[in-house]
C-alpha cells in the first residue's frame, strides 16, 4: 500500500489499539497510523483533514463511549470527501444483524476481534496482507 | 381488583322475599278459587230452595182456586139447578186429589207446615163430603134437604177454616221465601266479594311480578357493567402486566448482550497481552541462556534459543502460569458465549409451524446413531402427537434433552431411553426417560441453572444445556419438570402449548 495512506484507527480500548498496532507492524506496514480512543476527535480530524489528507483508511471499532461506530460509518459514507476511504470494522460484536448493517452502510470489511490471541493477530496480519494489495482512491 | 364489591353493589337481599310473597298471593287465590266455588254451590242449592218454595206457594193458590171453583160450582147447581154450574162442580173435582197431593209432597218435610195440612186435610174431605152429599140430595129430587144441609153452615166454615189454613201455609212459605231471598243476597255479596279481593289480588301480583322482573333486568344490567367493568380491568392488568414482563425481559436480555460483549472487550487484551507476554519470556530467556553462555564461555551461543538448563525450572513456572491463564480466559470466553447463545435466543423471532415430531425425533436419533452405539444404548421413541411451534427451539430443546441422557448413563447397565408423547387438553406432554445415573433431590432445581453441574464431574460440559432447554421451553409458553431418583434414572417432562400461535401473542416476546 502506498505510504502516502494514512490509517485512522478509532479504537477507545487502549490495549485493543495497542495490540492491533503491533501486529499490523509486525505484518510489515509501515503506513502512519494516527489513533484516536473516541468518535468525537476522529470525527473531528477526519471532516477537517479528510479533505487535505492524501488517501485514508479508517479501522473502526463499534463500541465507543460516545457514538457507535455505525454513526461514524453513516457519517463517513454521507461525506463527500470521506465516503470513498475504506472503512474496515474491526470489533467485539459478532451479531449477525450488526454486520449486516454495516454492510449495507458500504463498510469495505467487517473483522471479528477473537479472543484466541493467534487467530486475532493472524487476522491482522491477514488484513496487514490486504493493505498491501488494497488500492486507495486519492482525495479530490 | 374490585371483584369482591361486585356482590355488595348487585344488593340481592330482596329477592328471597319476592318468591314468599308470590307463593303466598297464589296460595290466596287457589283458596278464593275453591270458596267461589263452593259459594256458587250453595247459590245453586238457595235458587231450587226458592224454586221449590215458590211451586209450594203456587199449589197452594190452586187447590184455593180448584176448592172455591168446585163450592161455585155446587152453589150455582143448587140455587138454578142449570147442569152448566154441575159441569164446572165435576171438572174439578178429578184434579183435586193430585192437587192436595202435590201440596202434601211439598211440605211433609216441615214440620210446622205438616202441623197444619194434619188440620186442613180433614177439613177438605169434610167439605168434599159435603158438596157431594148436597149434590146427591137435590140429584134425587130432595131439593129441601140439600137447602138444609148448606143452611147448616158446617159447610161454610169447614171452607174458611180450610180457606185460613192454605193461606197460613202460603204466608208460611212466603216467609221462608224472603228468608232464602236474604241468605242467598248475602252469599252474592260474598262471592262478589271473594272475587272482587281475587281479582286485586291479582293485580297485586301482577305488579309485584312486574316489580321483580323490573329490578331483576336493572340487577342484570347493573352485574353486566360490573363484568364489563371487571374484565375491562383485568386486561388491562394483564396488558400492563405482559408490557412489565416484556420490557423486564428485554432488559434482562440487553443486559445479557452487553455485559458479555464488554466482558469481551478486556478477555482479548488479556488474552493477547498474555501471548505478547509468551513471545517475551521467550526472548528472555533466550537472552539469559545467552548471557550465561557468554560469561561461561566468553562466547555467543548463536544456534541456542532456548531456556539454558540452569532456568528451566523458572521457565516451567513461567509456562505453567501462562498456561493457567490461557486456560481461563478459554473457559470465560465459552461461558460469555453460552449467555450470548441464550439471551440471542431469547431474541429471536419464533416462527410458528406445524412440525411432525415423530420425524423431527427420528431424525435426531438417527444422527445421534454413532455415539448411541458407541454407549451400546437402546433409545426407544413412541408415538408423539404434532405440535405449532418453532422448529429450531424444539431441535434443540430435544437434542439436549437426549444428548444429556446419552450423555449421563450408568456403566453398570445398559442405557435404555425412551421418548413418550400424549396430547391433554389443549397442551403436549412429551417424556423424555432414562435409566441412567439420575440427580440427587437437592440438585434438581439447580441443574436447571446456567453454570451449574450435578454429581460427577467427569464429562466435558459447561453447565448450559439444561439452562439452555428451560429458556427455550417457557420461551415456546411451556414448563419442564424433573423426576429423577438418584443411580435409578431421570424423566424430563415437557409440557408445551399444541400451538404456539394462539399463546404467541399473550407471552412476552
Amino acid at each position: 500500500m502506498n505510504n502516502a495512506v494514512t490509517i485512522v484507527m478509532i479504537e477507545d480500548d487502549a490495549g485493543h489499539a495497542r495490540l492491533i498496532e503491533k501486529n499490523i507492524i509486525r505484518a510489515g506496514v509501515t503506513n502512519r497510523i494516527l489513533h484516536f480512543s473516541n468518535g468525537t476527535t476522529a470525527m473531528d480530524y477526519l471532516e477537517k483533514n479528510g479533505e487535505s489528507a492524501k488517501s485514508l483508511l479508517v479501522l473502526l471499532d463499534l463500541n465507543l463511549p460516545d457514538m457507535t461506530g455505525i454513526d461514524i460509518l453513516q457519517r463517513l459514507k454521507s461525506h463527500e470527501g470521506l465516503k470513498r476511504a475504506p472503512v474496515i470494522v474491526l470489533t467485539t460484536t459478532d451479531d449477525r444483524r450488526e454486520i449486516e448493517r454495516c454492510y449495507e452502510l458500504g463498510c469495505s470489511v467487517y473483522i471479528t476481534k477473537p479472543v484466541e490471541y493467534d487467530n486475532f493477530a493472524n487476522a491482522i496480519r491477514q488484513l496487514g496482507l490486504f493493505f498491501s494489495v488494497i488500492q486507495v482512491p486519492e482525495s479530490a | 381488583m374490585r371483584l369482591p364489591s361486585v356482590a355488595k353493589r348487585l344488593d340481592f337481599t330482596w329477592l328471597p322475599q319476592a318468591p314468599v310473597f308470590l307463593a303466598a298471593a297464589f296460595g290466596f287465590l287457589v283458596v278464593a278459587v275453591v270458596a267461589s266455588m263452593a259459594l256458587l254451590r250453595q247459590g245453586q242449592h238457595y235458587r231450587d230452595a226458592i224454586d221449590a218454595q215458590q211451586r209450594t206457594q203456587a199449589r197452594a193458590d190452586r187447590l184455593l182456586a180448584l176448592m172455591g171453583r168446585m163450592e161455585s160450582g155446587q152453589r150455582g147447581y143448587l140455587l138454578t139447578g142449570d147442569a152448566e154450574f154441575l159441569s164446572i162442580y165435576q171438572e174439578a173435582l178429578p184434579a183435586l186429589p193430585k192437587a192436595m197431593a202435590e201440596l202434601n209432597g211439598d211440605i211433609k218435610t216441615n214440620t210446622e207446615q205438616e202441623a197444619l195440612w194434619r188440620r186442613l186435610e180433614p177439613l177438605l174431605r169434610n167439605k168434599l163430603a159435603e158438596m157431594a152429599e148436597t149434590i146427591r140430595l137435590y140429584d134425587s129430587g130432595d131439593r129441601a134437604g140439600a137447602l138444609t144441609m148448606i143452611r147448616s153452615g158446617a159447610g161454610l166454615r169447614d171452607m174458611e177454616q180450610a180457606t185460613d189454613l192454605i193461606l197460613g201455609i202460603k204466608a208460611k212459605e212466603k216467609q221462608e221465601l224472603d228468608a232464602s231471598y236474604v241468605d242467598a243476597g248475602r252469599q252474592e255479596w260474598l262471592l262478589l266479594g271473594i272475587n272482587a279481593l281475587a281479582v286485586m289480588l291479582i293485580i297485586a301480583v301482577a305488579f309485584v311480578s312486574i316489580l321483580i322482573v323490573r329490578r331483576a333486568n336493572v340487577a342484570m344490567g347493573r352485574a353486566q357493567a360490573v363484568l364489563r367493568d371487571v374484565n375491562s380491568e383485568l386486561e388491562a392488568s394483564v396488558a400492563a402486566r405482559t408490557a412489565e414482563l416484556r420490557a423486564a425481559n428485554e432488559e434482562i436480555q440487553k443486559f445479557a448482550y452487553i455485559v458479555s460483549h464488554d466482558l469481551r472487550s478486556p478477555l482479548v487484551n488479556i488474552m493477547g497481552f498474555t501471548s505478547e507476554l509468551e513471545t517475551l519470556k521467550g526472548e528472555l530467556f533466550k537472552t539469559l541462556a545467552e548471557l550465561r553462555a557468554e560469561r561461561k564461555n566468553g562466547v555467543t551461543p548463536s544456534m541456542n534459543d532456548g531456556p539454558g538448563p540452569e532456568d528451566q525450572a523458572i521457565a516451567d513456572d513461567f509456562d505453567e502460569a501462562l498456561s493457567f491463564i490461557k486456560a481461563s480466559i478459554t473457559k470465560m470466553d465459552r461461558l460469555i458465549n453460552a449467555v450470548l447463545t441464550i439471551s440471542r435466543e431469547g431474541n429471536r423471532t419464533l416462527r410458528p409451524e406445524e412440525i411432525d415430531m415423530n420425524a423431527l425425533l427420528a431424525t435426531m436419533s438417527q444422527a445421534m446413531a454413532h455415539q448411541v452405539q458407541a454407549t451400546g444404548a437402546e433409545v426407544d421413541i413412541g408415538t408423539l402427537p404434532d405440535i405449532v411451534s418453532d422448529r429450531l427451539a424444539l431441535e434443540q430443546i430435544f437434542s439436549n434433552l437426549l444428548d444429556n441422557a446419552l450423555k449421563y448413563l450408568r456403566d453398570d447397565e445398559p442405557g435404555k431411553i425412551r421418548v413418550r408423547g400424549r396430547s391433554e387438553g389443549n397442551r403436549v406432554i412429551i417424556e423424555v426417560e432414562d435409566n441412567g445415573r439420575g440427580i440427587d433431590e437437592r440438585d434438581q432445581e439447580r441443574v436447571f441453572e446456567l453454570f451449574r453441574r450435578a454429581g460427577r464431574q467427569d464429562k466435558p460440559g459447561e453447565g448450559m444445556g439444561l439452562a439452555h432447554v428451560r429458556a427455550l421451553v417457557r420461551r415456546l409458553g411451556g414448563v419442564i419438570n424433573l423426576k429423577s431418583k438418584q443411580g435409578k434414572g431421570s424423566t424430563f417432562t415437557v409440557t408445551l402449548p399444541r400451538s404456539i400461535q394462539q399463546t404467541a401473542k399473550r407471552l412476552p416476546a
